[in-house]
């Protein structure tokens, strides 16, 4: 490998799984995905991407695969007892999918034994970086695919209809993330308890549960917070055009902090461009066939910001990033 | 996990508590913007009155912090902090900025949370926000400014085939911006001169 071809970021020291989600279909999931996986996999690194959203799966198109010849579907369906022999190459070195295509299976169906066995494969593919492409909803397999993850992203549009589901997403998935921790403590009559006191009024925000959870068993408050404070979903702005406000993502994060107790990561944004549209009906990655429209620049510095953020990612020491 | 009413001023305005004037007029800009009356991040999340009442909150927080003699009696009563001029990021006041070289150094040195970077330009549609918000015509700006109504709409409309060379456009935000309170300087610099 030359100079001018060395990796810009090192090659990461454990495994890193990211999921990209956020609740409303249609905001460009996908697109992310596939842009984040492509632009990791020119890093050096290996990469695969996993379209677990099997009731409308479209990964592999956007990856330029037609017709996949495997998808996670054998695997569900026990055809197959390793995820590895679901690997199907692509045209760019290094990245790998795994298709959920052809299938009229929704993983919101998905037993509870079968998501753990789930998770549990793709832990183990033998990769740097897993990309996981959800569904929209916040049934809770996609929560729980969302929340085992390293990593959370959640892909919004500036539109009122993606703002309020993306607050939805967020809260069903912290509660999510409450109420696994609490079973696992075997403490669920706390969380049904809270939520059912009408004492000090209703349930807004993250902030209230905590406080109804601590006056009914104090001595788990500190571990639970310490939960919460560790829920830390990264935020795009997707198709982003000349007239938005250029803010929405800071103002989010604001809200969300302020009223709902959470923190979020704002990433970047990705401005509205019709090069998607074009690269989608020509089965080509955008990455590779638009390389430099603003869509694929801004896709670039959100890594970047992804690969820097604040909260060091986790199996790296942030400060051997760049 | 602190609830609203607890909030000190530096919280409100997501800002340390040893910010710059000018890291304060760049957080007012952004968390105004965040509970104006059209603002889509709060669709749906907020009810009217709690819109309301934490404009209020960032109102007063803005103009206690962006006022010397206000702040470092808050500071000192309230949140029990004496001024300390010769830790390494000292509080930077508008009388006390001599250039722009000094705004630049000074603020490479801070830590506060907010910074003005690729993902924070603002545009039209927030200084119409904080205008709004303060209660003021545009005819009352132009009659106090001498600037035509019609260039002001187009600043916050961003609608740039209406307005003069960005020379000019600098001149009027400058005073666009000092009319409603915010730095004239800050927001000339930080304006967004394009579209995307």
């Amino acid at each position: 490998m030359s100079q001018i071809d060395m990796p810009l970021f090192p090659l990461p020291q454990q495994k890193q799984i990211w999921a990209v989600g956020g609740c409303k279909g249609g905001t460009g999931k996908t697109i992310v995905t596939v842009s984040l996986g492509i632009l990791l996999s020119r890093l050096g690194h290996r990469v695969v991407l996993i379209d677990t959203d099997l009731g409308g799966a479209n990964l592999h198109t956007c990856a330029g695969i037609r017709y996949p010849a495997k998808t996670i579907s054998d695997f569900l369906l026990k055809k197959t007892n390793s995820l590895e022999d679901l690997l199907t190459e692509t045209s760019i070195e290094n990245l790998k999918i795994i298709s959920g295509a052809n299938d009229s299976l929704t993983i919101a169906n998905l037993p509870h034994v079968q998501k753990l066995k789930l998770i549990h494969h793709i832990r183990r593919l033998p990769a740097d970086y897993i990309i996981l492409d959800l569904g929209a909803g916040t049934s809770f397999n996609v929560l729980d695919i969302f929340l085992m993850a390293d990593s959370g992203i959640v892909v919004i549009t500036p539109e009122p209809t993606s703002v309020e589901n993306v607050y939805r997403f967020i809260k069903s998935a912290i509660l999510r993330k409450i109420s696994n921790y609490l079973s696992d403590l075997k403490y669920n009559d706390i969380l049904k308890e809270a939520v059912a006191s009408k004492e000090n009024g209703p349930l807004k925000s993250i902030r209230d549960l905590v406080e109804k959870i601590n006056r009914i068993d104090s001595s788990i408050s500190a571990s639970l917070e310490e939960k919460i404070s560790s829920f830390y979903p990264k935020v795009i702005i997707n198709q982003v055009r000349a007239n938005d406000n250029m803010m929405l993502g800071m103002s989010i994060k604001d809200i969300a902090n302020k009223y709902l107790g959470v923190n979020l990561d704002y990433v970047g944004y990705i401005p509205y461009d019709e090069t998607v549209h074009e690269s989608v009906k020509k089965f080509k990655p955008l990455i590779i066939e638009y390389p430099n429209c603003s869509v694929s620049l801004c896709m670039s510095l959100t890594l970047k910001k992804l690969l820097n953020g604040k909260e060091p990612l986790r199996g790296i020491d942030a400060g051997q990033i760049i | 996990m602190k609830k609203i009413e607890d909030l000190n001023y530096y919280e409100l305005l997501n800002v340390s508590e040893d910010a710059t004037l000018s890291d304060i007029h760049r957080a007012y800009l952004l968390i105004a913007s965040a509970y104006s009356k059209d603002s889509l991040a709060a669709y749906n999340i907020l009810s009217e009155n709690e819109r309301v009442d934490m404009l209020g909150r960032i109102e007063t927080a803005y103009t206690t912090l962006s006022d010397k003699k206000k702040r470092l009696l808050y500071d000192k009563e309230v949140l029990k902090i004496e001024p300390d001029r010769n830790t390494s990021a000292p509080i930077l006041f508008a009388n006390d900025i001599k250039d722009e070289d000094d705004i630049k150094f000074k603020e490479e040195n801070e830590k506060s949370v907010l910074k003005l970077t690729d993902l924070s330009i603002f545009g039209g549609a927030q200084l119409k926000n904080i205008r709004e918000m303060k209660g003021i015509t545009l005819d009352e700006i132009s009659k106090k400014t001498r600037i035509r109504s019609s260039y002001l709409k187009a600043i916050e409309e961003e609608d740039f085939d209406r307005l003069p060379e960005e020379v000019y456009i600098r001149g009027f935000l400058r005073s666009y911006a000092g009319y409603i309170g915010l730095d004239p300087e800050m927001v000339s610099k930080n304006y967004k001169f394009k579209k995307i």
